[in-house]
């Protein structure tokens, strides 16, 4: 009896693997592999024009310090992807969040008011950024048109102040919609009887908020912000096609990329190091971001 | 509910009126958050790229010039180019589901010694950045020829996404494993009992994730930019960016046109599959 369910055991197990092998083959060879030569290239100076031709030159920690020592571009892009991260994720969540609770509100339309919010997320990245430079960028844009209409003229988006804001604000518009619709399916996941309790205790809408809902919605808030954080890290093209690589805006992952493919001067060994700090702050605020929510956050079982 | 309207404090008018304040509330969001899409639609037919810059401004068209999507579509050399991303699209999205199927299938209904390791694994790659991978990827496709092919965006599409799995997975923790047990004793196998028992039940999230994935694709400027760089086989993301001349500058009516003939596929997609859509951003939030 005991031989046989042994038996049972390992062909559940080789089937496991079976079905899993797909991912495994792949992860194998298009992730780990890369990450292992990215992580032995961070140590050297390897160049892409001769990675093949010249061996590639070890060079111990000189990448890493060069990066936190003389490399200010790539210092001053992490405060910027840190400051545009937060920004985001911080604005884009509240916002959502807002429209959410106004439209979990009994109005009239909601479906559609919901497809209107929802409905800048549907423009493709390319075609939103070239819709946004031709409507701020421009000498004669229509905000700037209606800037000059309130007394402000001639505000120049891409001013080192303004540059990010400008860029954070855009991407807060363009990612809005998904986040709302889950704080959403959130809210309508609170049971009414908890609402109608409260009430007949006395309690006004700011209690309710605080006391019930936000707690129940933890679990969504916890979901959007984690997922916002590690890809606000490493935006790419919403920041480089909107202002190209202007210092006051350039982020970690376009820095990366820059010396990934720069010919002269820099090296995919340097990148790749810079690629591993990348890394490293994304696990580091996603850790520490657990760390502090892992407790408070209301689980549906418990 | 006789009984909660008894303790319901608020009077009809006050209520009246909180409805009346969210309505006014969200129809301004709604109209902030779409004018810039509406604008682009507009600015597509204006009639010279000069008239979109008048000042005042001019929002709609004197005379609407429909030619400039003919333009756009000769410039974008969409035909090719829309091709090119479907291409991308039908393949991705099927090799993607397959893969992601199967995976999904073997970490929900079979146990195995490492398995809870394998699945941390999988889920902590969603916190790996691309710029690690992508700088040796791109050296080791150069090696081996895959450089000015699609293949670099399609082969790793065969493991499935660590997203589409995840949600596949719940999604099948959630069938009845009385049903697998049934169709066993009828004697399928263990592919048997996904095919004609787990896939049949599981067409709703099927639904979700192939329009996350043709968004996903349909939209991706980054793999394109780097591996795509022949003209031959330009995604429309790419060919957007036909229309500059040398010196940078732009018709910006007829951009506006490409753009708005970017977006009209998704459009389509997202309005026939609106309920597979929304379900599928709902469950996202998904209580793990």
């Amino acid at each position: 009896m005991k031989k046989r369910r042994t038996r049972q055991a390992a062909i559940e197990a080789r089937q496991f693997y079976l079905y899993i092998s797909p991912w495994i083959i792949v992860f194998l060879l298009f992730t780990i592999v890369p990450m292992a030569f990215s992580f032995v290239m961070s140590f050297t100076s390897a160049k892409i024009a001769t990675l093949t031709t010249r061996p590639m030159q070890f060079v111990a920690f000189e990448n890493y310090k060069r990066i936190f020592t003389s490399d200010t571009r790539f210092l001053r892009s992490i405060g910027n992807t840190l400051l545009y991260s937060f920004g985001r994720v911080f604005f884009g969540t509240l916002f959502a969040l807002l429209l959410a609770l106004l439209l979990n509100a009994k109005i009239k339309g909601r479906k559609i008011f919901r497809t209107l919010i929802y409905s800048p997320a549907v423009i493709p990245i390319v075609g939103s950024t070239l819709l946004w430079k031709l409507m701020i960028f421009q000498d004669h844009s229509i905000i700037n048109f209606f800037l000059t209409k309130l007394g402000l003229s001639g505000v120049n988006f891409l001013s080192p102040q303004l540059a990010l804001l400008t860029v954070t604000a855009i991407n807060i518009w363009a990612g809005l919609g998904p986040t709302m619709l889950i704080l959403l399916a959130g809210l309508q996941d609170v049971p009414q009887d908890l609402l109608d309790a409260a009430d007949l205790d006395g309690a006004n809408a700011f209690v309710k908020f605080f006391r019930i809902i936000l707690p129940m919605l933890s679990q969504s808030l916890f979901f959007v912000v984690t997922t916002g954080l590690i890809g606000a890290f490493q935006v790419y093209a919403e920041v480089k096609l909107l202002v190209g690589d202007n210092r006051e805006t350039v982020t970690m992952t376009m820095q990366v990329v820059a010396n990934a493919f720069a010919l002269d001067e820099y090296s995919i060994g340097y990148a790749s190091a810079q690629g591993w700090i990348v890394f490293a702050i994304t696990l580091i605020f996603t850790a520490v971001f657990f760390g502090v929510t892992g407790r408070r956050r209301y689980r549906a079982d418990e | 509910m006789p009984t909660n309207e008894k303790v319901r404090r608020r009077t009809p008018l006050r209520k009246l009126a909180g409805g009346i304040v969210c309505f006014v509330v969200a129809l301004v969001c709604a109209v902030l958050f779409c004018l810039p899409f509406l604008y682009m639609i507009l600015c597509s037919f204006q009639p010279e790229s000069a008239d979109i810059f008048e000042w005042p401004p001019q929002v709609f068209p004197h005379v609407w010039r429909f030619a400039n999507y003919a333009d756009a579509f000769v410039t974008m050399n969409f035909l090719r180019a829309f091709g090119n991303t479907m291409l991308l699209v039908v393949s991705v999205m099927t090799l993607s589901i397959v893969g992601s199927v199967l995976v999904a299938y073997g970490f929900a209904r079979f146990n195995a010694p490492g398995k809870n390791f394998f699945f941390g694994l999988l889920l902590s790659t969603m916190m790996l950045p691309w710029v690690i991978t992508m700088i040796p990827s791109f050296a080791i496709y150069r090696f081996i020829g895959w450089i000015g092919t699609r293949l670099p965006l399609i082969v790793p599409a065969i493991g499935g996404s660590a997203f589409n799995i995840f949600m596949i997975r719940s999604f099948m923790q959630g069938i009845p494993k009385d049903l697998d047990e049934a169709a066993k004793i009828d004697g399928c196998g263990s592919f048997g009992i996904l095919w004609r028992v787990l896939l049949p039940n599981m067409m709703p999230v099927l639904a979700t994730l192939l329009v996350f994935s043709f968004t996903n694709v349909w939209n991706d400027y980054v793999g394109p930019s780097i591996y795509l760089l022949d003209p031959k086989l330009q995604t429309l993301s790419l060919s957007l960016y036909n229309f500059q001349d040398p010196a940078g500058n732009m018709e910006w009516n007829k951009v506006m046109a490409g753009c708005t003939m970017f977006t009209l596929p998704m459009l389509v997609v997202l309005f026939s599959a609106q309920n597979a859509f929304v379900r599928g951003i709902v469950a996202t939030g998904i209580k793990e």
